[in-house]
């Protein structure tokens, strides 16, 4: 449901409701798209060093070091 | 035949062995398969759920994987947020177990739901007074986040890290895996405790009308409290099941002991909330119904003994084990404590769904029975097939456990 639609009423019990609802989605597409991104550019730019030589070992073995 | 998929280090059964593991939980997606058909296209009324149950065995099952599936969320929470370290040792198969437990239940609702078809009307129609609404809402976009923590550990696997964009949009996943455990934290709260609610504001039916407190009943609460408490204990469980099968140590000491710790403190909390609220329910809440205690447990199976089951056979009692470092770090006595955690918890969602609608409400009012045929039962056991397929799978395949090649040289 969305404001345009037509069941939509214009009180606080949609806005908190619906509001929640679309921040946490958009916190996750926000991050997803934050990693789409960064992705994008460490391949283009190389500025992470994981760019740059491909991991021996795969980063969640190495999980407690992060 | 599948090395080269198998992570690097590490020893696995042969491809052959593999396979007949598979078979019994095969077949338990077959016979859900087989129930899913029948009951997709000749409806509902291939179950035994009636107008009376139409919260039945497939709500129970729902309900307890969701409370069990609450350590990816609560284990998530303390290694990312609260920061304790040593649970990075544990988290990848939390996340798993959550994601079996979340995506299990939402497959078992799509059939639940009669007309999948339409399941989208929940989201697009929205009722916002509706806790089963909020629920949805939570459940489908938490299955969303564990899907996002999920990924950094399949990309993972030997074949697919070779890939340099895959490795690298794992790593920056990773990095920000924080942010997506704090929105997990969010909707998981959310959905656990209005499961809870639901059931608190049924105010025509005595046996589960609870108080409220602020807008929300006390049930809401103690939903939240029991998953948090249950959750990680089964992390617990599968965690040692997964050792007992596999003959190896995959989780150092450190990390079991300080989630069975949490799970201690959690329980004791819950267990006194819990039984503070059954005695206001007890003495207030029923008698302003005009009906005492033993007016609920007095026709069929469902008795006292539920009650005593629920609170001190399956609370206390794990929780004292739990509390105790001397029995805590027993493993006989840590799986006993936390299989006993694990079953309140599914006792405590059995009475809410089916003992509520089976005692009668009004005088002239019968108390009514309910067993699932094989049906509801085929569609809950392919979410236990599912469950060990996907998780062997990920096993063999994924990095799971970090310490896995040092506490196995």
């Amino acid at each position: 449901m969305t404001p345009l639609s037509f069941e939509w009423k214009w009180i606080a019990d949609y806005f908190i409701f619906m509001g929640l609802l679309y921040l946490a989605l958009a916190v996750v597409a926000c991050g997803i798209a934050y990693c789409l991104i960064r992705t994008w550019l460490d391949l283009h730019y190389g500025e992470s060093p994981t760019a740059e030589t491909p991991a021996e070992i795969s980063y969640r073995s190495r999980y407690s070091e992060y | 035949m599948d090395e080269a998929l198998i992570p690097e280090g590490v020893q696995r059964c042969s491809a052959k062995t593999f396979f007949f593991w598979t078979l019994p939980w095969l077949a338990l997606l077959a016979w859900g398969g087989l129930s899913a058909i029948l009951v997709l296209l000749l409806a509902l009324n291939q179950t035994n759920m009636t107008n009376i149950f139409a919260f039945a065995l497939w709500i129970v099952f729902d309900l307890s994987v969701i409370a069990l599936g609450a350590g990816a969320f609560f284990t998530g929470f303390l290694t990312y947020i609260i920061g304790k370290k040593e649970l990075k040792d544990i988290i990848n198969a939390a996340v798993i177990i959550g994601f079996i437990c979340y995506s299990g239940a939402i497959g078992m609702l799509g059939i639940d739901i009669g007309q999948p078809i339409r399941g989208w009307f929940i989201f697009w129609h929205a009722n916002v007074h509706s806790m089963l609404t909020e629920v949805s809402f939570c459940i489908t976009c938490y299955l969303g986040v564990l899907a996002i923590e999920y990924v950094p550990i399949i990309l993972e696997n030997r074949k697919l890290d070779e890939i340099k964009e895959l490795r690298i949009f794992g790593h920056n996943m990773h990095h920000i895996m924080a942010l997506f455990a704090a929105t997990g934290t969010f909707l998981s709260f959310f959905h656990q405790g209005s499961l809870g609610g639901m059931f608190g504001v049924m105010y025509a039916r005595p046996f589960a009308e609870r108080w409220d407190f602020y807008v929300w009943p006390t049930t809401f609460f103690l939903f939240v409290f029991s998953a948090i408490a249950s959750g990680p204990a089964f992390t617990i469980l599968c965690t040692k099941l997964t050792e007992a099968i596999t003959g190896k140590k995959l989780v150092p000491k450190a990390a079991i002991q300080l989630l069975a710790k949490i799970c201690g403190w959690l329980l004791t909390g819950y267990m006194v909330l819990k039984i503070a609220d059954t005695l206001i329910w007890a003495l207030d809440i029923a008698p302003n119904a005009g009906l005492g205690l033993t007016d609920f447990y007095k026709e069929g199976p469902y008795g006292i003994w539920l009650l005593v089951m629920e609170i001190i056979v399956c609370g206390i009692l794990p929780a004292v084990i739990l509390m105790s470092p001397k029995h805590r770090e027993n493993e006989k006595w840590l799986i006993v404590a936390c299989l006993l955690n694990c079953t309140g918890i599914v006792i405590n969602r059995f009475v809410f769904t089916i003992v509520t609608l089976a005692i009668p409400v009004m005088p002239f009012d019968r108390f009514w029975s309910y067993l699932p045929n094989w049906q509801e039962w085929g569609i809950a056991m392919a979410v236990i097939g599912y469950g060990f397929l996907l998780f062997s799978l990920s096993y063999r395949y994924l990095p799971v456990f970090p310490k896995e090649k040092e506490l196995n040289p």
